[in-house]
This record gives structure tokens, C-alpha cells and sequence, in this order.
């Protein structure tokens, strides 16, 4: 296949561009950066075969607006043929043209072919691509197409190895492990090399093993349940030897719950019993209590009842009122003293006053002239008798002054006293007074005494009282009592009946235990047989699994048909994926074969004749080393060249993959830039290597490097964009076209 | 004068659950969940139920642990108080014959009544607010297996008679009976003088109808394996003087599905596609067993699919049947001048040329697990 001319309407970043290309000449695309190299050349793989995915298709549609369309005009074998798609339908149209020119021919398909749908349509023109590629696989093409920027320092055998793997995601290598890894987990077995066999069991063994040791298993368990079955008389026996010893023991232990009852029963009486006389005695004093509460309520009602609801204070009250009437008639009878003394009291008269004065006057005169009988002594004696008398009357009505204003004050404060008393008196006989109506004040107070202690003898009765049940319910209990030990003796009675043989024992606790504990001793032994008897019943039923006991039939039969199922699964796997390791590994051998050799063969025609017969023949092994036959010097590795050298190599092994790949006819080489990074000799040595290529396969280079045009020597050139500067000193032997 | 039982049989607890790895334990207890609300329920303020009859496969195994057996005990225990009969016979999982069985060791309550005969026999006689009521019951023992229908006889006079019983029922045409299942068939169903047969060991739902008789297994409360799919119920049976009825209530919490994805009949394009599809079935109460069959237009690999989508269920299966047979596809590839090409051709060369249909199924496997891995996205990273 060799590109010829591509018309792009719309894609990307490009809009109404169109390219011609030459069959046999180097075609260099050059272009600045973000001139639209890249999707040119997606554009080319999207035209031929449709966008795989709805991301990569949106990505490219036209950036200006324009129709996303584009036509690639191609010569394939010895026909001309132009592949137009429109991007946004699907429509495809194939012509084919005629020798020169774009006139169409022959219209060989229009319809849809979209790669993401399934339709007949689309199976039409894949045949047409298979008829130009040998493939329809757009990675095939744009893999094996295309060289990348970097390739030339990429590692070649696994390159190699991936693009004849079917430029998939892992080489055939990648992928014969995966299988031997999914392989690994099923069986410890190897396909290829027994000497890889793995030491432990993997799924399929350790199920195997399980399955046999379940088999074998189930196939004892059968065995032991035919054997169960031969014995079975055995052990009907046995069974009914269990049952008589059950229904015997069932016997026994009925008797002895009946004796357990009984003595209960008996128990249960004799506790009601007992209770019965201090129930009548509780009653007594129940009853005595109540009388002597109703005595004192009665009393209280006769003759007390006016003070049931006096207060607390009414008898400190009643106290303190008596003594204050006390303290007031008290008063009351010294004011009256007092006063009457007061009254008794009187000044002492003028005429008392010389009546003392006269009578001492004379009485002085009188003694002195009895004395001495001398007049002047005698007036002398007058005159100081009349001074003395003076005097003592003056004296004397002084003091009696003193004592009667004395006497009058001390009158005053007593009638205070008095006022704040009947003062209090009023008050408390306001509070009183309901109670005293008409009664005297001795007489309530001890009313109240009596009260008071008629009420705590009440109490006293009433706590008696309430430490009893009440008498009613008491004479219920006794009641109760009466009806428990009659139904008790009606039980006791009735169980007499069932039960006969507790007859004897009616009044006799002695031989009542003894024949409880007999009766223990025999119960005691019939367990020990019916043990014995399981003993036996188990021994015939034993079946020999763990521990002895037998295994579930419908249990293992489970296990056995789930692992069965699984080893099933796992055996077809495995099976399959031994299939698929063997398919693979005839694939690369016939691969190897069939193509490796003619890819060996051409590279090293191609080195021949670029190095001018230096390097003679190439070789590839099963891994896709490759070694070179130098003139002379035996094999050499691809490592010892130099590196340009190794670049032609490279370039000339990938040339003829593509050739290989397209099995019917070489695809071009597009190569994206490999020529960026390299110095300025090593990029002349490639240059001039894809000059000569160019004779055999059709190469188109894209580069923004404008020192490319300096080092070509023959190229027809496109130009992406603005021709970049320095175009004008490409040779004359370099056709440009805009 | 009816009176109303719960009908239980196949709960299976303690059963373990190995195939669900690390979810097994947590189904586990979806078991013994189940019983219990059962009990809940029967054990309910509004005595919805006389009996509860559990006919067989209480237990998983005749020997289950400890902890288990004490929180059985404690149910009945439950019932005992709430004053409800129940009824045990027990089942081929659970057998009486056992050394270590479980029954010579539970505490029973007064109210629950264990039959331990492998003959057919009589049980107590019941009566529920004048009603009265016989039972009788049997013990599964692998080394009778007699029919246990044959003779048997209804014993004197009562309202009602009630078998329990865990056979297997002969002549249904979609049940396997295994040699050493308890035999009964129609016939003697019809012939048994009984009301009610409470029947366990088919784990699907079933109610058969002959000659006065009404035969009923009511299925496991939980989906023990697949094939016991969509809901499960808690049955209770109305025996009245008119008829006998049987409702069910949906009981399980989790759910069996078994569904085909058919890639025939399906517009799947891509692996995405197909996950989309089987996240249709996905919930965290969900165990799906998806079937994928028919024609696949595109490569895809079931582990990674499985992987991806398992955790969005409780558990998922995917048996991959799908072939690949879209000549589109492969003719894509075969005629490639890749070793993909090669293998491709091969494959299907040794397809073709399968002497048998299990060859052919084993090539075609390998041609889709070795195009999944040429396509293993895994690879690229």
C-alpha cells in the first residue's frame, strides 16, 4: 500500500487541507509544533478504519467548524483506490480509479461502516481492508505503521515480539506466562517441562485427594450400614430390652415420686397444723385489743368528747391562764394593802407640830425648873425644848412624806402588772374559751390530763393491733388453713389409692425412708442396665467413622457432589488452558517459521544494500535477538554497532515487519519524528538510510525539525502549515509542495 | 374449632457454607436468624399457632456444637412459655441413631415432644381449646428405611390426626429420591388416615392433595444451595372442619437467583456491556449463579469479570458457556500474519477437527481464554 494523496475537510486541528504523496521517494511532512502532525496522521488511520471509540472520535472532531470528513487516495497492488469517510455518519464511499487522476472508476462500497457497530455493511468493507492489508485491525496498522518519536531507543526483541504478537497489550511471551500462572493455581503439573512440576498440590490435587478420601469414606459408611442392617434383630432386641428397663425404671421412679409426695404432703399438714393454735392466740389478742379501743373511744365520746379536737397548746394554754389569774389576784390584794396604807399615811399638822413644840417647850421647861428650879434655865430650857420640838416635827413630817410617795409608786407599777396580765388573761381566754364554756378552769385541765392519757392508752392498743393480722383475716387464714389440710388429706387420701404399698408406712417415718432409700438403690441399678443395654445398641451401631460414630450418608454425598462439580469446572479449565499453552506455543513456532526467517532475510537485503554489502545477513532467534553476519567476522550482537548503525538496523527490521505483517503488499513506514533528538551526524546517517529505504517502501517522515531540509538529499516535501523558516535553501532536487 | 400449626423442616443450622469463603459464616447465621424469627413469630403476643412441627433437618449434622444447641434450647424454652406444643422428628441430616447424637443431649422443655422411634408412632394426644389432636412422628434412621406408610393405622379417636414425618415423596418427577431415603408415595397418602402430613426433606415448597389428606413440604427458610431459588416461606396450616389451608409468608433475607444471560438473544458488545448486564442482578442480598450462553461477539475473560463485579453481591457465580463463533471476530484475527493470526487459525482448525463435543467445548475454552489473555488489559500496565 502506498499513499498518494489525502483531502482532509475536517479533523482536529486541521480544516480544508489536502497532501499528495510520492510512491517512491522520501515524503518529509514538516511542520512547526501544534501544526497538526499527529492528527494528519490519525487522520490517515481514522479514514481507513473508523474511530474504535466515542472519546477518540469526539477528541478529533473539527476544532473550526468544518465537516469532520476526510478521503485518502491510495494504490494497493496494481489499483488505485480512494477510501472517503464522513466521521460524524459513518458513511463510507470506496472508488476505485482509474491510472492516473481521481476520476472514479468503479463505486465499491458506500454505506455505513462504523467498527463500533455490527451490521453486513461493515463486514463489506473489512473485506475490501483485508483484501488491501491482509488485516482489519486498526491497532495492527497504526502499530506496525507507525514508528514512534522514541522507538529507536526502545529494546527491539520485545518490540518485535509484541508487533508479531497482534500489537496487543502483552507479547507472546506476557502471555504464555499468564496462561502458566492461571495453570499454576489449578495443578502443580507442567505443560512443556515435567522438571517445573511443582512439590505441593494445587486445587485439582488437594480436591482430588479430598474426593477419594470422601469416596472412601461413604463406601465404608455403606458397608457399616449394611452391616447395621444384618444385625438388626439384634438390635430390635436390644430396643425391647431398653424398653421393658425404661417402662420398669419409668415404675420405680413413679413410685418414688409418689412417696415423695406423699411425705410432702404429710409435711405440708403438719406445718398448717402447727400454725392453726398461734393463728386463735394471735386472735385473742387481736380481739382483746380491738374491745379495749372501743372501751376508750366509748369514753372519750361520754364525757370528753368537746376536747377531740383541741389543739396541743390548749393545756399549756390552760396552765399558764391559771396562773396568771393567780399572779392577778395576788396583785389585786397588795394594791389594796398598799393603798389603805397609803390612806393611814397623813401629813403631820401645823398643830401637831407646835403641839410637840409647845409640849417639848414645857416638858423641857418643866424638867429644868424641876431640876435646877431656876426660871432662866427653865426658859432657856423652854426655848430649846420649843427648838428641839421644832426640829423633831420637822424631821418626822419629812420622812412620812418620803414613805407615802413611795407607797404610791410602788401602787402604780402594781396596777401596770396587773393591766398586762388581764391583758394576756384575755388573749389566752379568747383561745380557750370554746373549751371552757361554763367549765371551770380545774375542771378542763383535768379533762385534759384524762383525755391525754386515754388517748396514749389507745395508742398502746392500737399498736397490739396493727402487729396482728386483722381478725378477719385471720379467721380466713384459719380458714384457709381448714380447706388446705382438707384437700391435703383428700390428695393424701386419693394418692392412697393410686399407691397402695404407702399404706403400711401411713404412720411410720422409719419405714418410710427405709423404703425410699430401696427404692433409690433399685432405680439406681436399672439405670446402670439400661446404660449397659444403650452400650450394647451402640456397638451394633457403630460404624466405624471418627470417634466411632457413623457418618451421614446424605452429608458425604453432598460433599462428594459439590467437589465433584467444582473439579469438574477446574478440570475443563485446565484442560482448556493446556489447549490454549499448546496452541500458543505451535503458534509461535509456526510463526517462527513461516515468517521469521523471511523478516531475517529482507532486513539483512535491506543492510546489505544501505551499508553497501558490509553487513551481510541478518538473523533472529525465537526471541527475537537479532544478529548480524558481518563480512568475514562471524555473528556480531546489535549492541556492538554503532549507533547509527543501529538505527538503520532498527529501522530496516521494522520496514520489513510491516511488509511482513501486511502479508499481501508493504504498508508504508510513517515514522513521527524519530530524527528529533539525534545529533546532527547521526541524524544525516538516518536520513540518508531513509532515502534508500524509501526505493522499496514507501516512508512518510513528519518532523518540525527545519534542519532536516538541510540534510536531505532527495525528498518530496509537504508542508503543515507555514513553511518554517530556511525552506528556501532546500535543495532544487526537493520538490515542495505548499 | 380449627386449630392452626407452624410447619417447619430442612433449617439446616449450623450447615457451613464452604463455596462462599469468607461470606459462609455470615450465611450461617442467615439460618439460625430465620428459625428464630419463626419462633418469634409462633411465640407472638397474638398465639398465631398451636403446634410448631419441625419435620426433620433441624440440625445440619447430628453432632453441631455447643453454643448452637444452648441457643436451640433456649427457642424452645421461649415457646414453653408462650405454652406452644412442638413437635420434632428428626431428619436424615440429623438422624437420632448417632452415639453423639444432638438428641440424647438437648434439654427439652415439657412442651416439645422428640419422636425417637424409626417406625411410624403415635405421639401425644393434644388438646387445644376442645380440639383434640394425635401426632405422630418418626425418626430418620438410615438402617430401617421401611416404608413408613405401610401399615400404619390411625390410632382412636381425635378431631384431628397429624403425621410428622422427613421422606421422600416417590413418585414427583423432579425430585431424585436416593436409595436410602423414608419411601411414601400418593397411595398411601391418600390411605393414611391422616389430616396433615408435615413433611420434610425436599427443600422447594410443595403441597399435595389426596384423598382427604394434605401432604406438605414447606421448603428451607433460607436457599441452602442452588436450585432453591426466589423466595422462601414460613408456612402455617389452618386444619379446620370445612378444609385445611396452608399460607405461606416470604421468609428468607437472602436470595438464590439462577439466571442465563443469553448472548444470542442480547445486544452485548463488550465486556462493559456484559457487566452492566449481570450488575442488573446485583445486591448486597443477592447470591446469583449466572449462566452466559451462546454466541460472544467480543472476547472477555469470566475470572476478571468476576473479580471486578463480585463484591456488588453477596455471592455471584458465572458459568461461562459462551463460545466464540462470531465470524467477524475471528476472521479479523485468523488472517493475520501475527502469531495472534496463527493461534487463532489453529484453534479453530482443532475445533473443527474435535473428535467429540467435549473436545470441541475444551478448544473452544482454550481459544477464549488464550484471545481474553492476548486482550488482558492487565498486560498493558
Amino acid at each position: 500500500m502506498r499513499l498518494e494523496r489525502v483531502v482532509i475537510e475536517g479533523f482536529g486541528p486541521l480544516t480544508a487541507y489536502e497532501a499528495v504523496f510520492e510512491p517512491k521517494r522520501l515524503n518529509l511532512v514538516i511542520g512547526p509544533n501544534e501544526s497538526g502532525k499527529s492528527s494528519f496522521a490519525s487522520a490517515v488511520v481514522s479514514t481507513l478504519f473508523g474511530f474504535a471509540s466515542h472519546e477518540a472520535e469526539a477528541l478529533a472532531r473539527p476544532w473550526s467548524g468544518a465537516r469532520h470528513a476526510a478521503a485518502v487516495t491510495f494504490r494497493a497492488a496494481n489499483d488505485r483506490y480512494r477510501v472517503s469517510r464522513r466521521f460524524d455518519t459513518h458513511d463510507v464511499e470506496v472508488v476505485r480509479l482509474g491510472a492516473e487522476g481521481e476520476a472514479a472508476v468503479e463505486t465499491l462500497f458506500k454505506g455505513s461502516a462504523n467498527p463500533r457497530g455490527r451490521s453486513s455493511e461493515l463486514e463489506r468493507y473489512e473485506e475490501l481492508l483485508r483484501g488491501w492489508l491482509g488485516f482489519t485491525d486498526e491497532r495492527l496498522f497504526r502499530e506496525s505503521a507507525f514508528v514512534h518519536e522514541n522507538a529507536l531507543e526502545t529494546e527491539v526483541s520485545p518490540e518485535l515480539r509484541h508487533l508479531v504478537s497482534g500489537a496487543v497489550e502483552a507479547d507472546y511471551q506476557q502471555i504464555q506466562q499468564a496462561l502458566l500462572a492461571r495453570l499454576d493455581l489449578l495443578t502443580k503439573e507442567h505443560p512443556f517441562d515435567p522438571r517445573s512440576r511443582k512439590r505441593s498440590n494445587r486445587s485439582i490435587e488437594s480436591r482430588t485427594a479430598r474426593l477419594e478420601e470422601l469416596r472412601t469414606r461413604r463406601a465404608r459408611a455403606e458397608v457399616v450400614l449394611s452391616e447395621v442392617k444384618s444385625r438388626q434383630k439384634e438390635r430390635e432386641e436390644l430396643d425391647s430390652r431398653m424398653r421393658e428397663l425404661r417402662a420398669d425404671l419409668a415404675g420405680k421412679e413413679q413410685l418414688l415420686a409418689d412417696l415423695d409426695v406423699w411425705v410432702s404432703l404429710r409435711e405440708e399438714q403438719r406445718k398448717l397444723l402447727k400454725r392453726a393454735p398461734a393463728i386463735g392466740s394471735e386472735l385473742v389478742n387481736a380481739r382483746r385489743a380491738r374491745n379495749a379501743m372501743e372501751e376508750i373511744d366509748r369514753r372519750i365520746s361520754q364525757s370528753l368528747g368537746y376536747l377531740a379536737n383541741a389543739p396541743e397548746e390548749v393545756e399549756p394554754d390552760l396552765v399558764r391562764l391559771g396562773m396568771l389569774r393567780t399572779q392577778r389576784s395576788r396583785h389585786l390584794k397588795s394594791v389594796e394593802v398598799e393603798r389603805t396604807k397609803l390612806e393611814a399615811t397623813r401629813p403631820v399638822s401645823r398643830v401637831v407640830t407646835m403641839g410637840i413644840t409647845i409640849l417639848l417647850a414645857a416638858l423641857s421647861a418643866g424638867v429644868t425648873y424641876g431640876i435646877w428650879k431656876q426660871l432662866g434655865l427653865a426658859a432657856g430650857a423652854m426655848a430649846l425644848g420649843a427648838v428641839l420640838g421644832l426640829i423633831i416635827s420637822r424631821v418626822f413630817g419629812q420622812s412620812t412624806e418620803k414613805a407615802r410617795v413611795m407607797g404610791e409608786a410602788q401602787v402604780k407599777m402594781v396596777e401596770e402588772n396587773i393591766r398586762t396580765l388581764s391583758q394576756e388573761v384575755d388573749q389566752i381566754e379568747i383561745r380557750v374559751n370554746p373549751f371552757l364554756a361554763g367549765r371551770t378552769l380545774e375542771v378542763v385541765l383535768a379533762d385534759v390530763k384524762q383525755f391525754r392519757a386515754a388517748s396514749q392508752e389507745r395508742r398502746e392498743h392500737a399498736a397490739v393491733m396493727h402487729s396482728l393480722p386483722m381478725p378477719d383475716r385471720l379467721e380466713a387464714e384459719s380458714r384457709e388453713i381448714d380447706e388446705a389440710v382438707g384437700s391435703l388429706r383428700s390428695k393424701e387420701k386419693l394418692l392412697l389409692q393410686q399407691s397402695p404399698f404407702l399404706a403400711p408406712f401411713k404412720e411410720d417415718p422409719v419405714k418410710i425412708a427405709e423404703s425410699s432409700d430401696r427404692l433409690k438403690r433399685e432405680t439406681m441399678a436399672l439405670r446402670t442396665r439400661l446404660a449397659s443395654a444403650q452400650e450394647a445398641l451402640d456397638g451394633v451401631l457403630r460404624r466405624g467413622g471418627p470417634e466411632g460414630d457413623a457418618e451421614n450418608l446424605e452429608s458425604l454425598d453432598e460433599a462428594i457432589a459439590g467437589d465433584e462439580e467444582s473439579l469438574r469446572y477446574e478440570m475443563k479449565h485446565r484442560d482448556a488452558l493446556l489447549v490454549a499453552l499448546e496452541g500458543l506455543r505451535e503458534a509461535v513456532h509456526e510463526y517462527q517459521e513461516q515468517h521469521v526467517g523471511r523478516i531475517a532475510e529482507k532486513a539483512g537485503a535491506t543492510m546489505a544494500r544501505i551499508t553497501a554489502g558490509r553487513y551481510g545477513s541478518v538473523a533472529l532467534d525465537a526471541e527475537f535477538h537479532a544478529t548480524l553476519a558481518m563480512g568475514g567476522r562471524g555473528a556480531i550482537g546489535i549492541d556492538s554497532l554503532s549507533r547509527g548503525a543501529r538505527d538503520a538496523f532498527y529501522l530496516s527490521l521494522r520496514a520489513s515487519l510491516a511488509q511482513e505483517l501486511a502479508a499481501r503488499e508493504p504498508l508504508p513506514l510513517l515514522l513521527d519524528d524519530p530524527v528529533a533528538h539525534l545529533d546532527e551526524e547521526r541524524r544525516g546517517t538516518l536520513l540518508a538510510f531513509l532515502e534508500e529505504l524509501a526505493e522499496e517502501i514507501q516512508v512518510i517522515l513528519f518532523t518540525h525539525d527545519r534542519r532536516t531540509l538541510g540534510q536531505i538529499r532527495a525528498a518530496h516535501v509537504v508542508a503543515l502549515g507555514a513553511l518554517p523558516k530556511g525552506a528556501e535553501s532546500i535543495p532544487a532536487r526537493v520538490e515542495v509542495r505548499p | 374449632m380449627s386449630i392452626r400449626l407452624l410447619h417447619l423442616a430442612d433449617l439446616h443450622l449450623g450447615a457451613t457454607f464452604p463455596s462462599l469463603g469468607e461470606r459462609g459464616e455470615e450465611r450461617s447465621r442467615d439460618f439460625l436468624s430465620a428459625f428464630l424469627r419463626a419462633v418469634e413469630y409462633a411465640a407472638g403476643e397474638a398465639r398465631p399457632v398451636d403446634f410448631v412441627v419441625i419435620a426433620g433437618d433441624l440440625f445440619d449434622t447430628h453432632d453441631p456444637e455447643e453454643g448452637l444447641v444452648a441457643q436451640v434450647e433456649a427457642a424452645f424454652d421461649r415457646l414453653e412459655k408462650a405454652k406452644i406444643q412442638v413437635l420434632i422428628a428428626p431428619g436424615t441430616h440429623d438422624a437420632p441413631s448417632y452415639r453423639r447424637s444432638v438428641y440424647r443431649r438437648l434439654r427439652l422443655s415439657d412442651n416439645v415432644h422428640l419422636f425417637l422411634s424409626p417406625t411410624l408412632e403415635a405421639g401425644p394426644r393434644v388438646s387445644v381449646g376442645g380440639v383434640s389432636v394425635q401426632t405422630y412422628g418418626i425418626a430418620y434412621d438410615a438402617a430401617v428405611c421401611e416404608r413408613p406408610l405401610g401399615e400404619f393405622r390411625p390410632l382412636g379417636l381425635a378431631d384431628y390426626h397429624l403425621g410428622v414425618l422427613h421422606a421422600a415423596l416417590e413418585d414427583s418427577p423432579t425430585w431424585k429420591r436416593r436409595s436410602n431415603d423414608l419411601p411414601i408415595n400418593r397411595t398411601e397418602i391418600a390411605a393414611s388416615g391422616l389430616h396433615y402430613l408435615a413433611l420434610g426433606h425436599y427443600h422447594n415448597f410443595s403441597e399435595v392433595r389426596e384423598g382427604g389428606s394434605v401432604a406438605v413440604y414447606p421448603g428451607t427458610l433460607e436457599g441452602k444451595k442452588f436450585g432453591e431459588d426466589g423466595p422462601r416461606y414460613l408456612v402455617t396450616a389452618t386444619l379446620g372442619r370445612e378444609s385445611i389451608s396452608v399460607e405461606r409468608t416470604p421468609w428468607n433475607q437472602r436470595t438464590l437467583t439462577q439466571s442465563l444471560i443469553d448472548f444470542q438473544a442480547s445486544d452485548l458488545s463488550d465486556e462493559a456491556a456484559l457487566e452492566q448486564r449481570i450488575l442488573a442482578f446485583a445486591g448486597d442480598r443477592e447470591l446469583a449463579r449466572l449462566r452466559l450462553e451462546g454466541p460472544s461477539t467480543f472476547v472477555f475473560d469470566t475470572e476478571r469479570v468476576l473479580e471486578r463485579l463480585a463484591p456488588r453481591f453477596f455471592h455471584l457465580e458465572l458459568d461461562d458457556r459462551t463460545y466464540v463463533v462470531n465470524a467477524r471476530l475471528l476472521d479479523k484475527y485468523r488472517e493475520e500474519a501475527t502469531v495472534r493470526g496463527v493461534f487463532v487459525r489453529n484453534m479453530l482448525e482443532r475445533i473443527e477437527r474435535a473428535p467429540d463435543e467435549t473436545a470441541r467445548g475444551t478448544a473452544t475454552l482454550a481459544l477464549r481464554i488464550g484471545l481474553a489473555e492476548f486482550q488482558n488489559p492487565r498486560h498493558a500496565s
